[in-house]
């Protein structure tokens, strides 16, 4: 069975590319959400296996949704995609419970790593 | 393209004056006065029997309490100057002024305070003070203006971004709109 | 060392990592030219920008926020962001005719990455915090956007600091601007930061 993605970016083009490279390597993609609040909606719904979290975004950041996704569900995988490449950020992200976290502009390759590393595939 | 230099100086229309943000200029006829405007507010003001007009690019509402050093960026002395410009340079009293009144624009969606409505309240408050008459307001909306005084002629030349243009007339009856 | 000089090299150095990362995006060279880092008056300087003030452009707006604030903007004209949404995607360019809210969204994009290895160089350089917000996209007179821009950055400030630089997409030859401000404010916290770093 198809593991599935919830996308969460306020940006179109991120979510197209990330939709691309993820469903081009055997994912499905669960659904897309353009701000934390949405993010967490989403998730409640559609629980999907792995989600990919961007930081910056309208109404409620991604460093928040994260604390309230895990707050419904501690056993969430987010994976948190960013341009913010600095120690202070990616510390509050892993305190807050993120899986991993990647920066953008990233590679394909450190996203699949990264998505596979969270559902405990292994890696070709 | 380079925005600081401007390459065809030999080609630059030497009629037009352009007004930056937080000025303004006064001219006499035989030049346009021009200006883009975003949440910022454009006041032209005119004295039809001497052909003399101002266009004021205008940042903020009200002057802080301590002396600025530019005035020209604030409703309240901006205009209070520019009156008091025509009054002294061109022996022009305020209630012989007519203005228009454009811009304040709400370009970004998620401003709490709607600086242009603050600006063009400010600026009506003036205005009426000073008994200039206003013959035509055109605020808001949330595209770019591009306007254009004609002081020759006493022209205002309006665009909002992706719309018409539209023309409108500093006569001394009443702002009315140019037949063309 | 002067603060004007740090500030210089720092913000070549945070330029340059924006480029490799404009680079790596569309994975497309790009050379960048910085063409002035200097204390403007806003008001002089805009005039000269109403000259050409009529052309379209698209801009990508975002604040810097954190221990000192900026204002950043990246400048495109229309018919060179349909090519940069095509290299983004990965298509000929030329494929890209309209615009639509996906090549929108692609600018603001860019612009929101731009704008952060800006924010993680001065992080890294001055021992800072300082993250973009959301971007936001104007799409509109050349003239208006700057004059928003402006207003934005340095409403209460008449003399400010400006960047601009000018980037050149090599292999399409289309041109695109970046501007950052500082107003008088933020640059004198930016000195004290320095100072207390004993820099």
């Amino acid at each position: 069975m198809k593991r599935r993605i919830l996308i969460v970016d306020d940006a179109l083009i991120m979510r197209t590319i990330l939709k691309k490279i993820l469903t081009s390597h055997g994912y499905k993609i669960a659904g897309e959400a353009t701000n934390g609040k949405e993010a967490l909606k989403l998730y409640k719904k559609l629980k999907p296996d792995v989600v990919t979290m961007d930081i910056v975004m309208p109404k409620v950041s991604g460093i928040q949704a994260l604390k309230d996704i895990l707050a419904f569900d501690n056993q969430a995988k987010i994976i948190v995609i960013s341009v913010i490449d600095q120690r202070k950020a990616l510390m509050e992200a892993i305190k807050a419970g993120a899986a991993d976290y990647i920066i953008k502009p990233f590679e394909i390759e450190r996203v699949i790593s990264a998505v596979k590393n969270c559902l405990g595939e292994p890696e070709q | 393209m380079n925005m600081g230099k401007i390459k065809d100086v030999y080609l630059r229309d030497k009629s037009i004056i352009h007004v930056g943000v937080g000025d303004f200029k006064i001219s006499k006829e035989g030049y346009r006065l021009k200006t883009f405007l975003g949440c910022c507010l454009g006041v032209c003001l005119y004295a039809r029997n001497k052909k003399v007009g101002a266009l004021l690019h205008i940042v903020l509402p009200s002057a802080p309490g301590y002396r600025e050093v530019n005035p020209a960026k604030y409703a309240d002395t901006a205009l209070r100057e520019v009156i008091r410009q025509f009054k002294k340079k061109h022996k022009v009293k305020a209630n012989h002024l007519t203005a228009m009144i454009f811009g304040g624009a709400k370009m970004i969606e998620d401003h709490i305070e709607n600086v242009g409505k603050k600006n063009a309240l400010r600026a009506k408050e003036v205005l009426r003070k000073n008994k200039v008459r206003i013959l035509k307001e055109k605020v808001g909306g949330k595209r770019g203006y591009k306007i254009e005084f004609d002081v020759s002629t006493g022209m205002v030349t309006c665009q909002v971004f992706g719309q018409k243009e539209q023309k409108y007339f500093m006569s001394d009856k009443g702002a009315r709109k140019s037949w063309k | 060392m002067e603060i004007k000089k740090i500030m210089e090299l720092v913000i070549k150095q945070s330029i340059d990592r924006a480029s490799q990362s404009l680079s790596k995006i569309i994975r497309t060279g790009t050379m960048i030219e910085v063409e002035h880092i200097e204390v403007i008056n806003v008001s002089q300087w805009t005039e000269q920008i109403m000259d050409k003030g009529e052309i379209e452009m698209l801009g990508s707006m975002l604040s810097l926020e954190g221990d000192f604030s900026s204002k950043f903007l990246f400048l495109i004209k229309v018919k060179d962001a349909f090519i940069l949404n095509d290299l983004m995607i990965r298509n000929s360019p030329g494929t890209t005719t309209s615009l639509d809210y996906f090549t929108k969204s692609t600018i603001q994009e860019i612009g929101n990455v731009l704008c952060g290895s800006i924010a993680n160089t001065f992080s890294k350089d001055f021992n800072i915090s300082m993250w973009p917000s959301v971007p936001l996209l104007l799409d509109d007179y050349l003239g208006s956007i700057f004059s928003n821009f402006i207003t934005e950055g340095a409403a209460a400030d008449n003399i400010i600091w400006l960047i601009e630089t000018k980037f050149l997409v090599v292999k399409v030859h289309i041109e695109c601007e970046l501007y950052l401000i500082l107003n008088t404010e933020n640059f004198a916290r930016l000195q004290k930061l320095l100072n207390k770093e004993g820099k």
